[in-house]
């Protein structure tokens, strides 16, 4: 093997080399990616996302903060002068003083008999609603959440049908991702009810509203644009 | 720099460009995929469920070509289903049989199949059926036999159907059940009866006299009408079947407009013994008047006993036109229930459980329409509009269709249509008529 031909072989082990390393890499941290995000959707898929009660999406404002007035500490305590410590006096045994009694009063002989149906105040029923109050547009039920995404919303119940004579157990979910024009870019059926029926039926109404948004798309306001990167879930409850 | 050393860095910063360019595009994939808002969205509207029911194969092919139209009417006008279309199903229904290959029925958006067999032999019928839940895999989830003549086709095609209704709704059916209606001729009028879809029509009373408003009895087994056969508007009790009537009440005056109460021992009538058509309820054995529930200068009239005995809803002009109101069926003040309009008549109490519901006709703009009133909330559904005049409504057994007179452009006869207005009526029976009610649920 002559010089050259040694250089030139060295050269493509090299390469190859590097080249499968690479790969190995490449498709490592591909996989790790995709391995992490199935993991994360097997533990909960709606882990990662946002529960708003109506359809706001964007955070709320900070209030600023009025000036304060500034207030001086006042000066420690002084100490007591021609006090001394004797460390090798006996200690002075004091009788124990009794505990003081609960200061509560007692209203047993105030309290109705619980006569009523209602069981003890438990959690509350409603989802906890995160930072989207809704106040930026108002706090009547009318007027609370976002207007777009409220659209989208009353779109969608309107082609959601679910045969009356069928059982309503479940809560399925389902998620769309909009491009900024306001066409439905995808959706999908991200929580199963695991009753058949019910998310068939949510998955007509998806359809039927990707058909309509589809027909007559509704661009995207900006303070939502940011949105489109996301997924917008509804879960879907037949009646209250 | 040797030309191969070239190609080899080459090489490593084509790969290392690759690994950033994958890394970028992994984490713009990850970024567009997390995170989200969720919404809560409440709020089906109410649907009906999607039902195929194809062609029976193995069978006599007029008998199940019957049947199977039988069938698709009963639950079509049910209220509860929508029957597909059997030109869009994709299921090889040669192979299937009486079982089925779920996927090709959820392909044409079906949840439930039924799948029947009819066989005749001589005079004989044998039908088996099945229900199916194409969520529930290929094993029927309800399954029947019958057995009867040729005769019997459509009352076994009845009873299936009503098994089908009451396996989802755990309520019987109404399939089977009868009309009774008054049919006008020229000076006379006949009341008759008909199967709930018009077939089997036949005439209860038979004389050449006007005969009117008639009423089943709970039991079914009997119907009161009003006959001027013997010159006076008379209450008469006949047999279900037809015949020879009893005459129940024969008062001075107006004798109309029966109302069985619910047990069948009483029936609320308008009687004009006294001067005025006023409300009464007398004993359904022998006639007695038991008690007096108007008391009033003006007219009383069309008694309608609520389901749980308990009201009694009528007509009364007292406030001008006349108006629906309700009395209590023990007597007392009878307090106003329509305002729509000037001109409200023939009240009818739906029999469904745990409601509160009345039908009338109702004049709106020199036409009459039939609407439905929740008494506890309110709330008043239009059952027709712009169709010609539709009067007389009656409610089904079970609540969910109503029954009327119209003289819509389709033509005049009885229709039905689902008691929540949410679909078309259809007409099952041709011709004048008026009168319409609705007898009670057929016996298992």
């Amino acid at each position: 093997m002559s010089l050259a031909q040694g250089e030139k072989t060295m050269h493509l082990v090299s390469g190859a080399g590097t080249l499968i390393i690479s790969t190995v890499l490449f498709v490592g941290v591909w996989k790790s990616s995709d391995w992490a995000e199935a993991a994360t959707r097997q533990r909960d898929p709606l882990a990662d996302l946002e529960i708003i009660d109506a359809a706001l999406a964007e955070l709320p404002k900070k209030p600023e903060q009025q000036p304060q007035k500034k207030t001086v500490a006042p000066p420690p305590p002084e100490k007591p002068l021609g006090v001394s410590r004797d460390e090798q006096a006996a200690p002075v045994d004091r009788p124990e003083q009794p505990k003081p009694r609960p200061t509560t009063p007692d209203l047993s002989s105030f309290a109705r008999p619980n006569t009523d149906d209602d069981g003890p105040v438990g959690q509350p029923t409603e989802q906890p609603v995160g930072a989207f109050d809704g106040s930026e547009f108002g706090f009547g039920d009318e007027t609370r959440g976002d207007p777009y995404l409220g659209a989208i919303k009353a779109d969608l119940l309107r082609g959601w049908e679910y045969p009356e004579i069928l059982s309503d157990v479940g809560t399925p979910v389902g998620c769309l991702h909009l491009e900024p024009d306001g066409k439905i870019e995808k959706w999908e059926l991200r929580e199963k009810s695991g009753n058949f029926e019910l998310d068939d039926s949510v998955e007509r109404a998806l359809a039927k509203l990707e058909k309509l948004r589809d027909a007559k798309p509704r661009p995207v306001p900006g303070h939502l644009i940011p949105l489109t990167r996301k997924w917008i879930c509804y879960r879907m409850k037949v009646k209250d | 720099m040797l030309p191969d050393e070239g190609k080899g860095l080459t090489r490593i910063a084509l790969a290392a460009l690759a690994l950033v360019l994958a890394l970028v595009a992994n984490v713009g994939g990850a970024a567009a995929q997390g995170g989200g808002v969720i919404i809560d969205a409440t709020g089906a509207k109410r649907g009906k469920y999607p039902i195929a029911i194809p062609l029976a194969v193995a069978s006599d092919g007029a008998v199940a070509r019957e049947l199977a139209a039988i069938q698709s009417f009963n639950l079509d006008v049910s209220g509860y289903f929508k029957v597909l279309d059997p030109k869009s199903f994709l299921a090889d229904l040669e192979a299937e049989k009486l079982g089925i290959e779920p996927q090709r029925w959820k392909d044409v958006g079906a949840y439930g199949v039924i799948k029947y067999r009819v066989v005749t032999t001589g005079n004989t019928l044998e039908l088996e059926a099945r229900l199916y839940e194409v969520s529930k895999g290929n094993s029927a989830v309800l399954t029947r036999s019958y057995r009867g003549t040729k005769a019997d086709l459509r009352k076994l095609g009845h009873a299936w159907s009503n098994e089908v209704v009451k396996y989802y709704t755990g309520e019987a059916g109404f399939f089977g059940s009868k009309l009774a209606f008054v049919s006008r001729g020229k000076g006379s009028s006949t009341v008759m009866a008909v199967d709930f879809d018009g077939a089997n029509p036949y005439a209860i009373s038979r004389n050449t006299s006007t005969n009117m408003l008639p009423a089943w009895s709970p039991s079914g087994g009997q119907i009161a009408y009003t006959s001027y056969m013997r010159n006076n508007p008379d209450l008469y009790v006949a047999s279900a079947a037809g015949g020879r009537p009893t005459r129940l009440a024969a008062y001075r005056g107006m004798n109309t407009g029966a109302s069985w109460s619910p047990d069948g021992s009483k029936l609320a009538v308008t009687l004009s013994k006294d001067g005025n058509p006023e409300i009464y309820v007398i004993s359904a054995r022998d006639g007695a008047s038991l008690t007096r529930l108007t008391n009033n200068k003006a007219i009383d009239t069309s008694p309608a006993w609520s389901p749980d005995g308990s009201q009694i809803a009528f007509v009364s002009d007292r406030e001008g036109g006349p108006q629906i109101f309700v009395v209590p069926a023990s007597g007392g003040t009878a307090r106003r229930v329509s305002f729509n309009g000037s001109y409200n008549t023939t009240p009818t109490w739906s029999p469904a459980k745990g409601e509160s519901v009345i039908a009338y006709t109702t004049r709106d703009g020199g036409r009459y329409d039939i609407v439905t009133l929740d008494l506890k909330t309110k709330k008043m559904t239009r059952i027709t509009q712009n169709e010609g005049n539709n009067e007389e409504p009656s409610f089904s057994p079970n609540g969910r269709a109503i029954a009327f007179a119209s003289t819509r452009s389709g033509g005049s006869g009885i229709y039905i249509a689902p008691a929540d207005g949410s679909s078309p009526a259809v007409r099952v029976y041709s011709g004048a008529v008026t009168g319409i009610d609705w007898g009670p649920a057929p016996r298992p």
